[in-house]
């Protein structure tokens, strides 16, 4: 009975982290198309065509005018939690992934004996720059949301 | 800098996720019960994982890059636009299909011609499969498989990424069918393949059979299907190989007669069945 149970479990999980896998190299998890746009509007959509560097380059400029185009600029920014480091980062960063747009690996079949797993053009998706990055998009877009809403 | 920190953190990421993924298969599923983890030649397979993600990688793209832009430059404009006026779908299908009939038949005279055999044999010295032995394989070897498989769409100028998601499935499958795992899936192994299958290409005998790349219907189409309901006795090839990585790497490239020469010289272990 416990062998059937570890049997079990291991199968799961195997089959589950490779469902995972195959839905992060499809762009279907993580940051190249699991991530978060905003519209004109300020509303949240999710896309799967639009890269990073473009939604990355909008909330820039949706952050960069916000503040000022509203009343209430310093509370906006205390309620962001906006930090100018990470924003330089940010810019940074967004300079540095424009210049590799046109150095972007393509996809190619693997051999029948092995495979690259992580690529390199995808690997910095398990930087914590990244995951910072992502979240300071998911709680920017968030709240711009909701002001625009309010 | 950067860049080299990037490569250094893919390829501990990649071993890392690949360890979680096949260690607990192997572990309780095991082909050859009594193989360990830490098996003979464990750090020789590890050289050739990291040689392929750190060093060869780069070399293999690069190759592809350059082959796939002179073949696009050669291609008339008209069979391209008349590929691409094709559904979708059936683009996609003509690229598998293509790349499987091609890789199947490079793949059998891999193990037929013998120049050919020189540098696909180091992938076939491993005497103990898993999920790391996969992964021996000499780079000119990589370029010749790789090269071939992407072919296709090469050719017919099909965007790959559209397939990103089948391109990863049969990534990670190619190295589970070598895996030291044991797990009998019935009729859908003639799709999908399966490591039962694959472990009899690498049985002793260099013509045994199942050359297909994942999926076994070309074996099945052209005869070369064997599924015997045990797991071979032996793997590996009948020729001496180098136990070390760069023997390994420098021995197909050059003369019988000077490989001897300097292994004799610098006393390189090579090991026989
Ligand atoms: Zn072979």
């Amino acid at each position: 009975m416990k062998k059937r149970l570890i049997q079990g479990f291991t199968l799961v999980s195997f089959l589950t982290l490779i469902v995972l896998f195959v839905a992060y190299k499809g762009g279907f998890i993580g940051r190249s198309s699991d991530y978060l746009h905003i519209d004109p509007n300020g509303t949240v959509i999710k896309n799967n065509q639009e890269d990073s560097v473009t939604i990355l380059d909008t909330v820039i400029r949706e952050e960069a005018l916000m503040p000022s185009s509203k009343s209430m600029i310093i509370s906006d920014q205390a309620k962001f939690k906006f930090d100018s480091t990470i924003y330089h980062k940010l810019i940074e960063e967004y300079h540095r992934k424009e210049g590799e747009e046109n150095k972007k690996q393509k996809v190619y079949m693997y051999s029948s004996k092995s495979g690259y797993v992580i690529d390199r053009d995808r690997e910095s998706l398990w930087k914590s720059n990244d995951s910072m990055l992502i979240e300071y998009l998911k709680r920017g877009a968030t709240d711009s949301t909701d002001k625009k809403n309010n | 800098m950067e860049y080299i920190w990037d490569m250094l953190e893919a390829t501990g990421i990649s071993l890392l996720f690949l360890a979680i993924v096949f260690v607990p298969m192997e572990l309780v599923f095991p082909a050859k019960r009594n193989q360990k983890i830490f098996r003979p030649n464990w750090i020789l397979d590890l050289c050739f994982f990291l040689g392929q993600y750190l060093l060869w990688s780069g070399l293999v793209i690069w190759t592809l890059d350059y082959f796939s832009e002179y073949l696009s430059s050669i291609i008339p404009l008209v069979f391209k636009h008349l590929v691409q006026s094709q559904a979708w779908y059936l683009q996609a299908f003509e690229v598998i299909f293509f790349s499987d009939l091609i890789i199947y038949w490079a793949h059998r005279l891999q193990h037929r011609v013998n120049f050919l055999w020189r540098f696909h044999k180091v992938h076939h010295s491993a005497r103990h499969l898993d999920w790391l032995a996969a992964h021996r394989e000499h780079p000119l070897d990589s370029i010749y498989t790789v090269g071939l498989i992407n072919l296709p769409a090469f050719i017919l100028g099909f965007p790959l990424e559209t397939l990103a998601v089948v391109i990863a499935f049969r990534g990670i499958w190619a190295i589970y069918i070598h895996s030291n795992v044991r797990l009998p899936v019935g009729p859908l192994r003639m799709l999908i393949g399966a490591p039962e299958l694959h472990h009899w290409h690498h049985d002793m005998d260099r013509d045994a059979g199942n050359y297909a790349n994942i999926s076994p219907l070309m074996d099945i189409i052209f005869g070369t299907y064997i599924c015997p309901d045990k797991e071979p006795e032996r793997f590996g090839i009948k020729e001496k190989t180098p136990d070390n990585y760069v023997g390994q790497l420098v021995e197909p490239m050059l003369p019988k007669r000077t490989w001897k020469r300097i292994s004799k010289r610098f006393k390189i272990l090579e090991s026989e069945r």
